[in-house]
């Protein structure tokens, strides 16, 4: 294996970015039980919001980072309130069949408003070298600043009273009804959150990759299996799937081939479902 | 031939199937329906064309333009009475094809190969209609060709470069109108090797156009003795490709090519920005020609090479004409695909045209093999239809670009062959 | 096990009727289906009181209506003269009732202390936090030593004394429980009654709780009811209704 620390850099970038669309499911999912198939497009209408951000107002996505996720927090919270609240508790069939219309209706709205043409932000492109690693600056900082955000994330859910009242629905709903916490305010809070993660991850990838309006699935089918991995709903077990997911994507091609790699996370999926069905982190749902 | 008598699909269930078809299908369907002028008496029944088109999905960006090229054709069609370039035909001048207003009939197919075969049988069997035009892609056109071959229907299909699709398959009712994949990245090998680079890399999509390009490019490399240090496939539903592009510079080539369609393009490119990776030669499939290439990547785009099957600058019949007309009607220089759209639609009008006839499919299918003709596009020739590459086009050409600055603003230059450059191939990729 | 009458203490409270927690002609269930066809129940200041019936008659449903958690569909639900009906649960619980749910009722991440600290979520006096953490340590010093111990890797019996510990976090006037002794061997269960019976006894909390086990049940509450199908059943002083033959035959197992 040639270059493993070039290897490992560039896993932890893409597993980086992962996390934040992958907590953000995970944490929606454990508050509600919700699968949100719409939770890429979030990602892609971040992605937008900065990318229209640069082209008229020459806005750095650094920037543009803050307002898209405040944008999309508030797009989060109020579908939510409106309409994804109306499913909650209730089977998952309905649920994903609920945010499989919306995906659709996000993704060909989009598809009419920002046309199919593929765009991208070119900031920070020049590569730096350290270490034998070499890097552009954008991927550099699209992994700083997805580290400050989970962080930020965890912090929040360990530390300030609406984060308790988040991690305490996701527990137990019963119990955090009983302790007088407005689950429903939790709910939206966290719903709101996921979308301003995604939205994040969205701006990052408009740096170090390229947008379009379908981009949401194919970010969500990879989170996904990080979720599930993880184990539905643990945000830590998202974390750290996610850079499991990002290092053996790397790895893999470069050790195996590039047709075999992007197997691996289901060859790891299947074992841990068949050592550890609840995931890396997960508690069992039927102990719940 | 059953009766063309229209039977309308039932789209009103909800189920999931007509879920995806409603939110994107129908108001295109209802769209295009609105472009037939009013010019047409009540009773002149509209010539129903179908096709399928990846207007979501992957390949949404190219196919969407394929669409605008065969919307532009039948507007121009049902407007003038020709197609541009095309006036001299015999029974044209009249409004439509054969005095029929022409409706076009266009599914999406989400990019996904089943999905066309599906809405192929649907537009034949349930929707009934009169003529068809082909999908976009090879993999897509691929897996149509046995329906179309069974439904016994002359179709012309715009954008499959693959050749596989056709050689020895003899296929009797489908021809090619895109330049064959054999002839991609002209001019690549030879330049690498009068510069003395030694080593290439081909990487690319593992799907069907990807495919055969690589195949046809792994035969030139070989004839002119270039050393292929790294040859790999990689799965379609792939978003960063540093991994393969690390591989690439592991494996010491000084030339990389391959992709596969626009994404590729842009990936593999700030893959390759991103690792500081040098090669002398970066050339790339499909994104390259298009302008989304260029305004995504910016300055990283400089030097970057690839081919198009077409650029607004060429001078076939008619071409000019359909440059401003695009400009006109949607804004913006068209590229490759939208032409390749209009000029296959303008080779079923010329085989209908000159069969003076829209039911006589054999005769049609005979003039349309045995035609020698120009589009907006491209030249046009296939193989003979008792060859056993049948189908397969003979004619088309296809010019390598560049990326390169002027007056401060990044531009598509021709850079190969010799008699089509208008710059300079600047040598090494920088 | 056989009758202790003097387990339970006398009530503490006064025996006014209607003035503590009145439910009157409750109808509720969930989605479309009715499973409450029109309860009445009372629970009195300082009172212990059981519901016992068959599975499936309704029981849990009937508390989770009492806290608000579904909707009541018809009748009245009052506290302390205060009508709950039109009440969200968070709101109920700030009237001063604790909810202990079926079951593993604990937030299987978090730890003792933060389980306590949740229970104190509407207590916004850091003081009184700090002393019904006391409280609750002191009732149950088991818990004491492992504050920093997360739920899911404590034993059912841990589980449902940090249960009871969070609940009692707000110093409620009273406490429902689902249940309580739901998948608890025999020791376990003495030893959660005894828990409760200390509740009531030394905070002076009334106790409204619904058990499967109608014997104990019984034995360790002032009065009980009887529910069947969704409706009231039989009614009356819990060691009147030991005696009572219908009851015994029905659900005491002779």
């Amino acid at each position: 294996m040639d270059h493993p620390l070039q290897l490992l850099a560039n896993g932890l970038v893409v597993g980086a970015i992962y996390s934040l669309v992958a907590v953000g499911l995970s944490l929606v999912f454990g508050v509600m039980r919700v699968i949100n198939i719409a939770h890429g497009d979030f990602a892609m209408l971040g992605a937008y919001v900065a990318f229209f951000a640069w082209d008229w107002l020459g806005l750095s996505p650094l920037v543009s980072l803050l307002p898209a996720m405040a944008i999309l927090f508030l797009f989060g919270a109020g579908l939510q309130r409106l309409v994804i609240e109306r499913v909650v508790g209730r089977p998952l069939l309905a649920s994903l069949m609920l945010t499989f219309g919306l995906s659709l209706i996000i993704w060909n709205s989009s598809q009419v408003a920002f046309t199919t043409k593929l765009r991208g932000i070119s900031y920070l492109t020049e590569p730096v070298t350290f270490l034998g690693v070499t890097m552009s600056q954008s991927y550099i900082v699209g992994f700083v600043l997805a580290l400050i955000l989970t962080g930020a994330l965890f912090a929040f859910l360990k530390f300030t009273a609406p984060g308790k009242a988040i991690r305490a629905t996701s527990q137990n709903q019963d119990v955090a009804l009983a302790c007088g916490i407005d689950v429903r305010r939790a709910r939206t809070l966290a719903f709101g959150i996921g979308a301003a993660l995604a939205a994040a991850a969205g701006t990052l990838i408009s740096m170090t990759g390229f947008i379009y309006p379908y981009m949401g699935f194919e970010y969500l089918a990879k989170t996904f299996t990080i979720v599930v991995l993880g184990g539905l709903g643990s945000v830590a077990g998202a974390l750290v799937a996610a850079f499991a997911y990002g290092l053996l994507e790397s790895f893999g091609t470069a050790m195996l081939s590039p047709r075999i790699a992007p197997a691996l996370p289901f060859v790891l999926l299947i074992a841990i479902m068949i050592f550890r069905p609840s995931g890396l982190f997960g508690t069992s749902v039927a102990d719940r | 031939m059953c009766s063309r008598k229209y039977v309308p699909s039932n789209d009103t269930g909800l189920t999931r199937r007509n879920f995806i078809k409603t939110t994107g299908v129908v108001a295109i369907g209802t769209a295009i329906a609105g472009h037939i002028p009013t010019i047409f008496a009540q009773q002149k029944k509209p010539l129903r064309i179908g096709a399928s088109i990846s207007l979501t999905g992957k390949y949404a960006r190219s196919g969407e333009e394929q669409h605008k090229g065969y919307m532009l054709w039948a507007k121009h069609v049902n407007e003038l009475g020709h197609s541009y370039g095309k006036a001299d035909l015999p029974n044209s001048g009249e409004p439509g094809l054969l005095g029929r207003p022409v409706e076009l009939i266009v599914l999406d197919d989400r990019s996904d190969p089943t999905t066309g075969v599906r809405l192929y049988n649907e537009l034949i069997h349930s929707r009934q209609v009169d003529l068809l035009l082909g999908p976009y892609s090879s993999a897509v056109t691929n897996a149509v060709a046995p329906i179309i071959e069974n439904a016994q229907i002359p179709t012309p299909n715009p954008m499959a470069s693959s050749t596989a699709i056709w050689e020895g398959r003899n296929l009797q009712w489908q021809v090619q109108v895109q330049p064959p994949g054999s002839r991609r990245l002209p001019g690549l090998t030879q330049v690498a090797m009068e510069h003395g680079d030694e080593k290439i890399a081909i990487i690319y999509e593992d799907s069907e156009f990807p495919r055969n390009a690589a195949k046809a490019l792994r035969a030139r490399a070989k004839e002119d003795g270039l050393q292929i240090v790294l040859d790999t496939a990689y799965p379609v539903k792939i978003t960063d490709w540093t991994p393969i592009v690390q591989q690439v510079m592991n494996s010491g080539a000084t030339v990389l090519a391959g992709g596969g369609y626009l994404p590729d393009a842009i990936g593999i490119t700030r893959a390759t920005r991103s690792l500081g990776y040098q090669p002398n030669i970066l050339s790339l499939l499909v994104g390259v020609a298009l302008p989304d290439y260029r305004d995504t990547l910016g300055k990283a785009a400089l030097t970057v090479t690839g081919d198009a099957d077409w650029t607004p600058n060429v001078n076939y019949p008619g071409a000019q004409k359909y440059v401003e007309a695009y400009r006109s009607e949607y804004g913006g220089v068209p590229e490759y695909h939208s032409a390749g759209g209009y000029g296959a639609a303008q080779i079923l009008e010329e085989a209908v045209r000159r069969a003076g006839t829209v039911d006589d499919f054999e005769k049609i299918r005979d003039i349309m093999f045995e035609l020698k003709t120009t589009t907006v596009f491209n030249l046009y020739e296939v193989a003979p239809l008792d060859s056993p590459d049948s189908g397969l086009q003979l004619a088309a050409n296809r010019v390598m670009l560049q990326v390169q600055e002027a007056d401060g603003k990044l531009e598509n230059a021709v850079v190969y062959p010799d008699e089509a450059a208008n710059a300079q191939w600047i040598y090494p990729f920088q | 096990m056989a009758l202790e009458a003097d387990r339970v203490a006398p009530r503490s409270g006064d025996d006014a009727h209607g003035d503590f927690l009145m439910v009157e002609d409750i109808v509720s269930g969930y989605g479309r289906q009715e499973i409450l066809h029109g309860i009445s129940l009372e629970v009195r200041a300082g009172e212990i009181v059981a519901i016992i019936g068959p599975n499936g008659c309704g029981k849990s449903t009937f508390l989770k209506a009492v806290m608000r958690f579904l909707p009541a569909w018809q009748g009245s639900i009052r506290f302390q003269g205060a009508d709950l009906t039109p009440l969200s649960p968070d709101k109920t619980v700030r009237r001063g009732i604790s909810f202990v749910p079926q079951g593993h009722a604990v937030f299987p991440d978090m730890t003792v202390d933060e389980h306590l600290d949740m229970g104190a979520w509407i207590l916004t006096d850091e003081q009184k936090k700090r002393t019904a953490r006391e409280r609750a340590y002191e009732l149950i010093p088991r818990l004491a030593e492992r504050k920093r111990q997360a739920a899911k890797t404590m034993s059912g019996g841990e589980q449902q004394m940090l249960s009871i510990a969070r609940a009692l976090m707000t110093a409620p006037e009273l406490l429902i429980l689902d249940e309580p002794t739901l998948g608890l061997s025999p020791k376990l269960v003495d030893l959660t009654f005894e828990t409760i019976l200390e509740v009531n006894r030394r905070l002076g909390v009334a106790i409204l709780m619904v058990e499967q086990n109608a014997a104990v049940a019984l034995e360790n509450s002032h009065r009980g009811y009887v529910l069947e199908m969704g409706n009231n059943k039989y009614q009356g002083e819990s060691a009147e209704l030991l005696r009572d033959e219908r009851v015994r035959r029905a659900y005491l197992g002779g």
